[in-house]
């Protein structure tokens, strides 16, 4: 039995279905991450299994127990919001141990959890400030002690890091990823930023107009994109109209406007004649100066470099396309300039051939 | 910065500014020169020039203290009986619709636009001895003679309460509107019930707007003068109707004059207050 | 829901005193008892050939019509002083301008009673006038201010650097904008004024009777079909002007910036 299941759960706005037949299952201590675009249903999701939505179908189990229908606190979750929403007329300690007291723990035992809890997200001298006169890094811990010390089955985690400037982010992600791995909680964040999902979670549910588009690892959601929506909002996808020639022995040509012809490694339900996508991560575009003999390899020119300091970006004119490469910049010098006739390539298993299909 | 910047402000507001002392700062600092006159009050000839006659015979005069007293009480009353009832309004509105809340507010609103003398009136046919309670309740064989609700403090109440009520919820409501919604749902997400959520976080983040409310309430209650006249008649009397009295019908214009500075001094107190609480905060730490 | 039932009672309980007089305006008695006996329109008659009360309503509509001018023309250049520059002793010209809403106005009242007979000015239309201006003149900075503060000064400032001179500047790129700020304080000043008895009650003469004064006056009398009529009346003129004025200006964004005096 997993720790946490969503069972065909829907939740419908008039006729807008924001979350439509999801079905998740989530085991003791795993992470998951609920990746998309605003709209997509992944708050609405997480606020259904807090109880501040009850769904229009489908069951939502918490260790077994159908919690679809009781209130937000006869559920025993623990949310970190957005805004961190801490009591503003309550010191640090206090908030943190506003849980506690609604659940009637005794003083004592109050007092030690409180001072553990400050402990772990190392605020433990902060105690008797008030939430604004903290920083906005420091407010965050103060929410996450908040929704961990009441010991909740599931913590919910609403965009946690993205009221925060990006170095800080990056910092707390690394913070956050040890608490939690060293509380070892059940735990579902969602977020609209790729990295935090990918660096966060053990599990990543990208979603889509309210449905799921694939749950699966880091690796495979990235490397294994199920759908032409999950291809093109993950990294940096450069998207080619094209049409497929030939669909032979696991390998799919595909032309584009101006003749040339892209071969992909990947299957897809496409057959030869269908208008399709041909989508290439910016990353596994290479440039060379000559033909390496990969199966996709182009002659073309150089229209633009972009020095972003650790990255080299570089807008390739391919006839009538345009590519985008994205290199590490690794300060050996030879940096191509603007002008200059070169080949870009890239292996036959990095074209990912999709129905044409709306961008994310 | 160029000359003509620098003069600019004053060139814009200067005359306004000139106009409101004359017309508005004289009389006024006029009313303190003249609250230290005293006057005979058969020739209506000034006798001193300086005295603090005028003040000795208010707060040493069991008649005047008494008003005093009256006018307090009364006004105390009407802050907690508009606090009570704007509460819950507030609180309806600050939940209901977009739609509902417009219409709400215009009705809790608009009785504000129509003059206090005519809202006044409407209570004398509500609570006078043939009106619309009186007349319910022997409809209902509950009393054999009409109530005495008419020239009463409980009239001066009520009618002070209907007109100073829209100032205390719309001070509530726009606190309300600062909480943000997740820090009640944060409560209730940590185990509070929806009562326990209010009780313990909506409640004490909308002080701000319960202290802002009764303060204007208290101070608009203490100098008013048109509804406890026409509700409490010459039986109830407060002291801006002692200053009318004093100025109109004694024309003893100096101790008018004292009485009114010592309502404005009442009014300025609290509005120090006010300005103490709201603008900077007495819970410093707590409150944005 | 009892929360529903609750605000409900009181939206009811605000507008009852209202409701009953015009209910009872209809009665056929001769004195007014509750519930009305009847239906008839012959106090509305009645009160129509009152022509003390038609002098008092055209009174009091020209002094409110001549202050909602007046505050507005002053209060504008004293919000834009204000909203757009930073001079020293700006706080203390703000304060000075809000000071008559904070002092209470029967304290007005007699100070300016007092001051006109001292200067032998003595009451007249133009002293009343006068008193409801200073009142009403902090409304419509505030309001005026709101909707300037509101405002990117950069609009302005680009309508210079496309070559407009100050005054030009101003009148093209700023005073439209500026322009529901502006109805708001005439709308406000209009109102207040035309409903204002406190200043009234000290600089009416025998001669000079605003509407609201004229009311008030006969308090000591029993109440009259035909007083009720009168009020009625009023009650029907401001429900009017509020849905003539609620598409202009919202009634709430008024009292809202006006604050809360």
């Amino acid at each position: 039995m997993a720790h946490l299941d969503l069972i065909g759960v829907e939740k419908h706005y008039g006729s807008v279905r924001a979350v439509d037949r999801v079905s998740l299952a989530i085991d003791q201590g795993e992470r998951l991450a609920l990746l998309g675009p605003s709209g997509c249903g992944k708050t609405t999701t997480l606020n259904l299994v807090a109880g501040f939505l009850t769904p229009d179908a489908g069951e939502i189990r918490i260790a077994g127990k159908d919690v679809a229908r009781l209130p937000p606190h006869k559920r025993n979750t623990g949310m970190v919001f957005q805004s961190y929403a801490l009591f503003p007329h309550l010191p640090v300690a206090e908030n943190v141990a506003f849980g506690l007291r609604m659940r009637r723990v005794e003083r004592p035992a109050i007092a030690r959890r409180v001072a553990e809890a400050l402990a772990l997200v190392r605020l433990d001298h902060l105690g008797a400030r008030y939430p604004r006169q903290l920083s906005g890094g420091q407010q965050q811990r103060v929410a996450l002690a908040r929704a961990l010390v009441i010991h909740p089955e599931i913590l919910l985690l609403d965009e946690p890091l993205s009221n925060l400037d990006a170095k800080l982010r990056q910092e707390m992600r690394m913070e956050l990823v040890g608490i939690l791995k060293s509380v070892g909680i059940t735990t579902i964040f969602v977020t609209h930023d790729q990295d935090e999902a990918l660096s966060l979670a053990d599990r990543v549910v990208v979603m889509n107009t309210g449905r799921i588009e694939q749950a699966g690892t880091p690796v495979e959601v990235y490397e294994e994109p199920a759908t032409a929506f999950v291809a093109k909002f993950l990294g940096e996808p450069n998207v080619l109209a094209a049409r497929v020639a030939s669909v032979a022995g696991g390998e799919i040509a595909c032309e584009l406007e101006g003749g040339y012809r892209v071969v992909s490694e990947r299957k897809a339900p496409v057959q030869a004649g269908d208008r399709v996508e041909v989508i290439v991560r910016a990353e596994r575009v290479r440039l060379a100066r000559a033909p390496s003999g990969l199966p996709n390899s182009f002659p073309a020119r150089l229209e633009h470099v972009m020095y972003l300091g650790g990255d080299l970006r570089y807008l390739v004119r391919l006839g009538p396309h345009r590519l985008i490469a994205v290199e590490k910049n690794r300060g050996d010098g030879d940096v191509p300039v603007a002008g200059q006739a070169l080949h870009v390539e890239w292996p036959a298993r990095e074209s990912l051939v999709a129905a044409a299909g709306p961008r994310p | 910065m160029r000359v003509s910047e620098r003069l600019a402000p004053w060139l814009l507001a200067g005359p306004v500014v000139l106009f409101f002392v004359v017309f508005f700062a004289v009389p006024v600092a006029l009313l303190f020169a003249s609250s230290v006159e005293r006057v005979d009050t058969a020739t209506f000839q000034v006798i001193e020039r300086f005295t603090l006659h005028n003040y000795r015979r208010f707060l040493f005069d069991r008649f005047y203290l008494g008003v005093l007293g009256t006018t307090l009480r009364i006004s105390v009353l009407v802050t907690l009986a508009a606090l009570v009832t704007g509460y819950p309004m507030a609180s309806y509105l600050q939940r209901a619709k977009p739609r509902e809340r417009a219409a709400l507010m215009l009705l809790v609103v608009s009785p504000l636009l129509v003059s206090l003398v005519i809202r006044s009136y409407g209570w004398i046919i509500v609570l006078g001895p043939l009106g619309l309670i009186n007349g319910v309740l022997s409809g209902l064989h509950l009393v054999s003679a009409p109530l005495k609700l008419m020239y009463t403090e409980t009239a001066v109440v009520i009618g002070l309460t209907h007109v100073f009520y829209p100032f205390m919820v719309l001070a509530i409501y726009s606190s309300l509107q600062t909480i943000d919604p997740a820090v009640v749902q944060a409560a209730q997400n940590l185990g509070a019930s929806p009562r326990m959520a209010f009780w313990r976080v909506t409640l004490p983040l909308s002080v701000p707007g319960i202290v802002a409310g009764s303060l204007i309430v208290f101070a608009l209650s203490v100098s008013s003068f048109v509804t406890p006249a026409l509700l409490g008649g010459p039986w109830v009397k407060v002291v801006a109707y002692l200053a009318w009295e004093q100025n109109l019908v004694v024309l003893d214009w100096p101790f008018a004059a004292a009485i009114s500075v010592i309502l404005l001094v009442l009014t300025a107190f609290v509005m120090y207050a006010y300005n103490r609480f709201v603008e900077r905060g007495w819970f410093a730490g707590v409150f944005q | 829901m009892t929360l529903r039932v609750v605000t409900y009672t009181l939206i009811v309980l605000l507008l009852v005193p209202l409701a009953a007089t015009v209910a009872t305006s209809f009665t056929t008695l001769s004195y007014v008892t509750f519930p009305p006996q009847g239906f008839t329109l012959r106090w509305y008659g009645e009160a129509l050939h009152k022509q003390e009360f038609l002098d008092s309503f055209v009174l009091s509509l020209g002094i409110a019509l001549v202050t909602a001018v007046l505050a507005t023309g002053l209060g504008a250049p004293v919000a834009v002083a204000l909203v757009r520059y930073r001079f020293p002793g700006r706080d203390l010209v703000n304060a000075f301008f809000m000071s008559p809403l904070i002092l209470p106005t029967v304290v007005i009242g007699i100070a300016l009673l007092q001051f006109y007979n001292q200067v032998r000015i003595g009451s007249t239309s133009a002293s009343l006038v006068l008193g409801h201006v200073i009142v009403t003149t902090p409304y419509a900075i505030r309001l005026i201010a709101s909707s300037l503060t509101g405002l990117d000064p950069a609009i302005e400032r680009a309508a210079r650097n496309l070559g407009a001179p100050p005054l030009r500047a101003f009148r093209l790129a700023t005073l439209p904008l500026i322009r529901p700020g502006l109805m708001a304080g005439a709308v406000f000043a209009f109102i207040t004024s035309f409903d204002n008895v406190t200043i009234s009650i000290f600089l009416a003469t025998p001669r000079m009777v605003t509407l609201p004064v004229r009311i008030y006056n006969l308090w000591d009398q029993p109440l009259s079909p035909w007083l009720l009529a009168i009020c009625s009346l009023v009650i029907l003129w401001t429900v009017v002007l509020i849905a003539v004025v609620e598409r202009a200006v919202s009634v709430r964004g008024l009292f809202g910036a006006a604050g809360a005096r």
